[in-house]
């Protein structure tokens, strides 16, 4: 089969599903019930109004801002690190974003400067990516990437959960289940405004290198050869992840595994090329996390279900179907 | 005498006769006792909790009272902080109480455990108050309080101003009506979305006042958790908003839900009103303030068209 005629139908597949689910997204609430003006359920107006356009319309955006960071990060750091277990989530990225974030927020930071929310979610993916890059950079084994991953997200989730601790709201240590599983309930457009300029730029940088990482699937010396600096290629990826990650982090909590399926899932389809990877997987992610957000909603008893936990329930599965994989080519 | 100058944190309009009253008569009488106790000395009180501090600081001579707990001097948890500066004060352990050897030491029946059961072992009486839940439970505390440490009369007078304060704020929200009839659904909203229904001691007040609870045809019963969708589905005409005592305001992700933009929108037309928070965390006469200050806000609350 030509690689070409496919990625085209998959993008065509997957904005039809994308824009079904976004009508889903700002239409179906807690326990399957559908917004209405008549019938049975009918609002009064206004209030149909507000739900919709405070509400859901925020939510939808966000799953689909933070689902296309985490879906193209995870497949930039793969592509980066030519390592199919880089994923924002199980490298420590996440969790460094949610420390930054939790610091800014619960200290007062963020209430005399709002931006300083996602700033500091992006300060903390850095750290935690130059951490990374510093413990297991590049070549290492896929080993090495993911006990470094491991040690960078077990310190900073204890550094998360100290913070949440001496944080002065008796409510904060409670919120840990918040920034340790994500969640989009009751976000406001106030969220999705304080979002949306860095993950824009972050994708947008990432997008910058597509040429690059491809190259760089021939090694990181052919890669020289054609013209591209490695470690400014580097340096982009890990600022446009950190952009990307960090402000998505800020505003829905750490969110796992999108970064992991989605480029997995896509890859075959546009002929292991990174480059070509790096937007469809930005799709996929909002697709995916948008879907899971919607799942999330289903239980009509009890709290919600924590999107983490849908996307985790979807994704570790996987995970042990990908390491299974790799055993048996590496045996 | 300036009457009520040391209850300079409570707010002018809120220094009702109530509490002038009562602390007015307090200083007099302490005046008058300290001479008389000679034979017949009242009992002196530690207490080991907010909503018995409280109890006292209205009811005691100044003679009688030991020590309070740190709460009662923190504007931010307690209403008559003022009042507290000058006793002394403890942190609820047994080592606060034991070395200045009271007559009787107050706790409340959820806190302070080990120390309750420790000072009970070292033969110290100690009596224990549970969480008053309703404004029937209030005037009994309140006379139970005023047998237990010797002041029965001056408990009865202010039980007797509680229920006139009471009288006069009965039903006013149902009587504010607007074009379309009373606008009188409320929602008790605290950090988080947490709700208090009609049998916590805040949605008895809202009920006193002709406040109908919207929460309650969801199925919010005493206490219970609301979403905001599901708020803005009941649309009720008033938010009650209640951040807790202490420390609740600083920031977490459960204040940030009162202050969501959905809550605010106009087309709604909600109106908000600040709970008086520490006026009713605890059951004692001056939840008859916590009254009036909502009762205040009702005509105004009327004549905003939805």
């Amino acid at each position: 089969m030509k690689p070409g005629a496919r990625p085209r139908l998959v993008w065509v597949a997957l904005l039809v599903l994308g824009l079904a689910l976004t009508l889903v997204s700002l239409l179906l609430g807690r326990g399957g019930q559908w917004l209405s003006l008549a019938g049975a359920a009918s609002l009064e107006p206004a209030v149909f109004q507000t739900i919709l356009l405070e509400i859901r319309l925020p939510r939808t955006l966000l799953a689909l801002l933070v689902g296309a960071s985490l879906g193209m990060a995870g497949a930039a750091l793969q592509g980066l690190l030519r390592n199919p277990l880089a994923d924002p989530g199980v490298i420590g990225v996440s969790a460094g974003a949610a420390f930054g974030a939790v610091l800014a927020f619960y200290f007062g930071l963020s209430q005399s400067f709002s931006l300083a929310l996602p700033l500091a979610g992006m300060a903390g993916a850095g750290a935690a990516l130059s951490l990374l890059f510093l413990l297991a950079g590049r070549g290492a084994s896929t080993l090495g990437l993911v006990l470094a991953g491991v040690a960078v997200s077990a310190f900073a989730a204890a550094l998360t959960s100290l913070a949440l601790n001496l944080a002065p709201s008796p409510f904060a240590a409670l919120e840990i289940i918040f920034w340790m599983m994500g969640s989009l309930v009751d976000r406001s457009m106030q969220h999705v405004g304080l979002a949306v300029v860095p993950i824009v730029v972050g994708l947008g940088l990432l997008m910058t290198q597509a040429r690059a990482l491809d190259a760089m699937t021939l090694g990181e010396d052919v890669a020289a050869t054609l013209g591209f600096r490695t470690a400014a290629v580097r340096a982009v990826v890990l600022i446009g992840c950190a952009a990307a990650v960090g402000a998505s982090v800020s505003v829905a909590g750490s969110i796992g595994f999108v970064g992991l399926v989605v480029p997995h899932l896509l890859r075959p389809l546009v002929g292991h090329q990174p480059g070509r990877l790096l937007p469809l997987s930005a799709a996929g992610g909002g697709v995916m996390l948008l879907g899971a957000d919607i799942l999330t909603r289903l239980t009509d008893t009890g709290p919600e279900l924590r999107l983490g936990v849908v996307t985790a329930l979807l994704g570790a599965p996987f995970f042990l179907l990908l390491l299974m994989r790799l055993r048996r080519e590496a045996a | 005498m300036r009457p009520c100058g040391f209850l300079s944190s409570v707010p002018q309009r809120l220094r009702s006769r109530l509490v002038c009253s009562a602390l007015t008569m307090l200083t007099m009488v302490s005046a008058a006792s300290a001479v008389s106790i000679a034979g017949d000395r009242l009992p002196r009180v530690v207490s080991l909790n907010l909503c018995t501090d409280l109890q006292l600081l209205l009811l005691a001579d100044p003679e009688q009272i030991v020590s309070l707990t740190w709460l009662a001097r923190d504007p931010r948890s307690s209403p008559l902080a003022g009042a507290a500066q000058r006793f002394a004060f403890n942190r609820g352990q047994a080592e606060d109480v034991l070395p200045f050897a009271p007559d009787v030491v107050l706790a409340g029946t959820y806190s302070t455990r080990f120390t309750v059961d420790l000072l009970r072992r070292q033969g110290v009486r100690v009596v224990e108050f549970a969480p008053v839940t309703s404004l029937d439970d209030v005037a009994q505390t309140t006379l139970r309080m005023g047998a237990i440490i010797g002041q029965e009369a001056r408990a009865q007078r202010l039980v007797a101003e509680f229920h006139e304060s009471l009288n006069q704020t009965a039903g006013v929200w149902a009587k504010h009506s607007g074009d379309r009839g009373p606008r009188n659904r409320a929602v008790l909203l605290g950090a988080g979305g947490f709700t208090g229904g009609a049998d916590s001691l805040a949605g008895n007040v809202l009920t006193h006042l002709g406040l109908v609870d919207a929460a309650r045809r969801y199925g919010a019963k005493s206490w219970g958790r609301v979403g905001l969708e599901e708020l803005l589905r009941l649309h009720p005409d008033i938010l009650v908003i209640t951040t807790g005592s202490d420390a609740s305001r600083e920031p977490s992700m459960a204040i940030e839900i009162l202050n969501h933009p959905a809550l605010h929108d106009r087309a709604l037309g909600m109106r908000r009103i600040l709970a008086p928070t520490t006026y009713w965390s605890c059951g004692t006469p001056l939840v008859a303030l916590a009254a009036a200050k909502l009762a205040a806000a009702a005509p105004a609350a009327a004549s905003i068209a939805p």
